[in-house]
C-alpha cells in the first residue's frame, strides 16, 4: 500500500541556529492514527506543520497523498490545505466574532462554498447541535475545540492533523473529544496527532517518538500499552 | 460570508472599529479643514488688505477728461465680482478764501469703502454744500469745523460748510473735498470725471482685472498703484507658501497617526489572517477581507472628517473674520481620498508583510 504521507530527510534550521527537525524519514498509511510524541522543544510541531504545508523546511521532502507539497506554489499550498487536510490547534484559533456555525463555515467558505445546513450537522455530529448561535466566549475549552474538529472535518479532508488537541482541557473534555476522534478514526480517517501526554499518545495505531529533531526506532502504541 | 465576516467584525470589535474610524476622521478633518482655510484665508485676506486702499487707478487715456456714464462699465457681471468697491474724482484747482486749492470732487459715500482708513475730525459731508478739508489745508486757510467758506473756479461762485476736517498722512490734507455734482456744476464740467479709484482683489486676480478694464473702457487707462499691489502681491505669495507648508505637514501627520491606527489594527488581526491561510484561503482571498473592511472604515472615517473639517475650517474663519469662508470644493474630494487610501495603504502595507510570513510562523506567534 502506498503511504498516504511520505517524508524524506526533512530537516528543518532555524535561523541557523535551532534545528528543530533533523533528517526525519517517516510513512503514514490511509486509516493509520499516528501519534507524534516527545519533550518540549524536540520538533513535534514542527513536524506537523511542515506536513499540513503551514512551514516550508530547510530539505528534505514531504509528499502527501502522492502530491510534492514543498513543489507546490502559496496559491497551489492554500489549495492543499484546505482540500486535503484538516486541522486542530491546542490554543483553538476560532474566529472570535464568528458564532460556531460561522466558524466551521469559514472553512467551508474557502473550500468551496458555505452551507449552512451542512455546518450545522457537523456540529451537532460533534454534540454542539444546541451551540451554534453562541460565540467562542460563550463556549467552554472543551466546547471549542469540539468546534475546531467540526471546522477540520467539514471539507472530508484525507488527513486530520492535530497539535495537542487536548493540552487546555480537563480531563472530561479530553474523553469527549478523543471519543469523537475515535468515532471518525474508526470510519477510516487517518489520524496524526502531535501530544506530549502518554495517555492520548496509547491511543494511537503507532507512536513517533522525537527527540532534538530526530526520530527515535518506532514501536506500536500497543507495545506502550502494554508497560 | 464574506459579509458575514464583515459585519461580524464590525459588530464585534465595535470599539476597535471606533477608535479606527476615529483615527481616519481625525485626520481627514485636519487635512479638510487646513485645505479650506489655506484657500479660504487667501480670499479673506486678499479682501481685508483692500482696507489699505484702491489698487488701480483709472485715468483718461487720450481725452482730457472720462466720462462719468462710464462708470456702469464698473458694475458690469464681469468685474463686479473683482472689484470690491471704486470711487471717481474730478480734480480741479479753485481759489478757497482767495488761495488756490485742489479742489475734489467726490462721492463721499464711495470713498469710505475704498479709503477706509481716511480719518474725518467732525463728520463726513452729507449734503450739497458741505466739504472736507485736509488738515493742512484748513490750517493754511484758516479754517474750522463749522465755518463757512467761498470757493471761486473762474466765472463761477459757491458757498461751503466745513464738515470735517480730513487727516490721511498723504496728499490729501493739502485739498479740499466736496460733492462731485456740486463740482461738475461749478466748473461747468457736468458728466465728466478726471479719474476713478479702484479697488480690486490682490493677487493673480488683480492682472486679469486690468486687462478686462481696458479691454471694457478702452478711453480709460489702467494704472497700477504699484507700492500698494506689489506689497499685497508678496504678502499673499508668502501667506500662499506658508499655508501649502502647514497643509502639507498636517497631511503628513494625519496620515502617520492614521498609518499607526491602522497598522495597529491590522497587526493585532495577525492570527486571524494566519489562521483564514491555514484554513485553506488564498493570500488574495484573504487581503479582500479585510481590505474591505479597512475600505469601509476609511469610506466612514473619510465622510466623517470631510464633515468635521469643514465645520472646524467654518468656526475658525468665523472667530478670525467674523464671516464663513466659502469651502474649498477640492478639500472634499482630497480628506475622502486620504481617509479611503491612508486606511487601505495602511491595511494593506502590513497584511503584505504578515502575508509573506507563513501561517505557522504567525499561529507560533512569533
Amino acid at each position: 500500500m502506498e503511504p498516504l504521507i511520505l517524508l524524506e530527510n526533512l530537516t528543518k534550521n532555524y535561523d541557523g541556529k535551532v534545528l528543530a527537525l533533523d533528517r526525519v524519514s517517516l510513512q503514514i498509511y490511509p486509516g493509520e492514527w499516528v501519534a507524534v510524541m516527545g519533550a518540549s522543544g524536540s520538533g513535534k510541531s514542527t513536524l506537523l506543520n511542515m506536513i499540513a504545508a503551514l512551514d516550508r523546511p530547510t530539505s528534505g521532502s514531504v509528499r502527501v497523498n502522492g502530491e510534492d507539497v514543498l513543489s507546490l506554489s502559496e496559491e497551489q499550498r492554500a489549495r492543499f490545505r484546505r482540500e486535503k487536510v484538516g486541522l486542530i490547534f491546542q490554543q483553538f484559533y476560532l474566529i472570535p466574532y464568528l458564532t460556531a456555525l460561522e466558524n466551521v463555515m469559514l472553512a467551508q467558505y474557502f473550500h468551496s462554498m458555505a452551507d449552512r445546513e451542512e455546518a450545522a450537522q457537523a456540529l451537532h455530529e460533534v454534540g454542539l447541535g444546541e451551540r451554534i448561535s453562541h460565540y467562542p466566549s460563550e463556549l467552554s475549552g472543551g466546547e471549542q475545540q469540539r468546534v475546531c474538529i467540526a471546522r477540520a472535518l467539514i471539507n472530508q479532508p484525507k488527513i486530520l492533523l492535530a497539535d495537542e488537541p487536548t493540552g487546555n482541557l480537563d480531563a472530561e473534555n479530553e474523553e469527549i473529544v478523543m471519543a469523537i476522534f475515535r468515532r471518525f478514526h474508526r470510519s477510516g480517517l487517518t489520524l496524526l496527532f502531535v501530544t506530549h501526554d502518554a495517555q492520548i499518545g496509547t491511543q494511537a495505531d503507532r507512536i513517533i517518538d522525537l527527540e532534538h529533531g530526530r526520530v527515535l526506532p518506532t514501536f506500536p502504541a500497543m507495545a506502550l500499552r502494554s508497560i | 460570508m464574506t459579509r458575514r465576516i464583515l459585519l461580524g467584525s464590525l459588530r464585534r470589535r465595535k470599539g476597535q472599529v471606533a477608535v479606527a474610524i476615529c483615527a481616519v476622521a481625525l485626520g481627514a478633518s485636519l487635512v479638510v479643514a487646513a485645505l479650506n482655510l489655506r484657500y479660504g484665508i487667501e480670499g479673506r485676506l486678499a479682501q481685508e488688505l483692500r482696507s489699505y486702499g484702491a489698487n488701480l487707478v483709472l485715468v483718461p487715456r487720450a481725452e482730457p477728461f472720462l466720462k462719468e456714464r462710464d462708470l456702469v462699465i464698473l458694475e458690469d457681471k464681469r468685474l463686479k465680482d473683482r472689484i470690491i468697491g471704486y470711487a471717481p474724482f474730478i480734480h480741479r484747482v479753485a481759489k478757497v478764501e482767495g488761495k488756490d486749492v485742489v479742489l475734489v470732487g467726490t462721492r463721499f459715500s464711495q470713498i469710505r469703502k475704498t479709503n477706509p482708513w481716511w480719518q474725518v475730525e467732525g463728520r463726513w459731508p452729507e449734503k450739497e454744500d458741505e466739504a472736507l478739508i485736509g488738515s493742512n489745508a484748513a490750517s493754511k486757510l484758516g479754517l474750522r469745523l463749522n465755518d463757512r467758506f467761498s470757493v471761486v473756479h473762474k466765472t463761477s461762485q459757491l458757498s461751503f460748510s466745513l464738515a470735517g476736517i480730513l487727516r490721511t498722512g498723504g496728499a490729501e490734507e493739502h485739498q479740499a473735498f466736496v460733492p462731485m455734482e456740486t463740482l461738475q456744476r461749478l466748473t461747468h464740467l457736468h458728466g465728466f470725471l478726471t479719474s476713478v479709484l479702484v479697488s480690486s482683489r490682490a493677487g493673480k486676480d488683480l492682472d486679469e482685472t486690468v486687462a478686462i478694464l481696458q479691454k471694457a473702457w478702452p478711453q480709460a487707462e489702467t494704472r497700477t498703484l504699484l507700492q500698494v499691489a506689489r506689497a499685497e502681491e508678496a504678502l499673499l505669495a508668502r501667506l500662499e507658501i506658508f499655508l501649502t507648508l502647514v497643509s502639507l505637514l498636517i497631511l503628513i501627520a494625519a496620515g502617520l497617526s492614521v498609518y499607526a491606527t491602522m497598522s495597529t489594527a491590522a497587526l493585532e488581526r495577525r492570527v486571524e489572517m494566519a489562521l483564514m491561510r491555514a484554513l485553506g484561503g488564498e493570500e488574495r482571498r484573504v487581503a479582500w477581507i479585510f481590505a474591505a473592511e479597512a475600505l469601509g472604515i476609511g469610506l466612514i472615517g473619510g465622510i466623517l472628517g470631510c464633515a468635521i473639517g469643514l465645520l472646524l475650517s467654518e468656526i475658525i474663519g468665523l472667530s478670525v473674520f467674523g464671516s464663513f469662508i466659502f469651502p474649498s470644493l477640492l478639500s472634499l474630494p482630497i480628506g475622502l481620498a486620504l481617509g479611503v487610501g491612508i486606511s487601505l495603504f495602511c491595511s494593506l502595507w502590513v497584511m503584505r508583510r504578515i502575508l509573506a510570513l507563513q501561517p505557522a510562523v504567525v499561529l507560533r506567534g512569533e
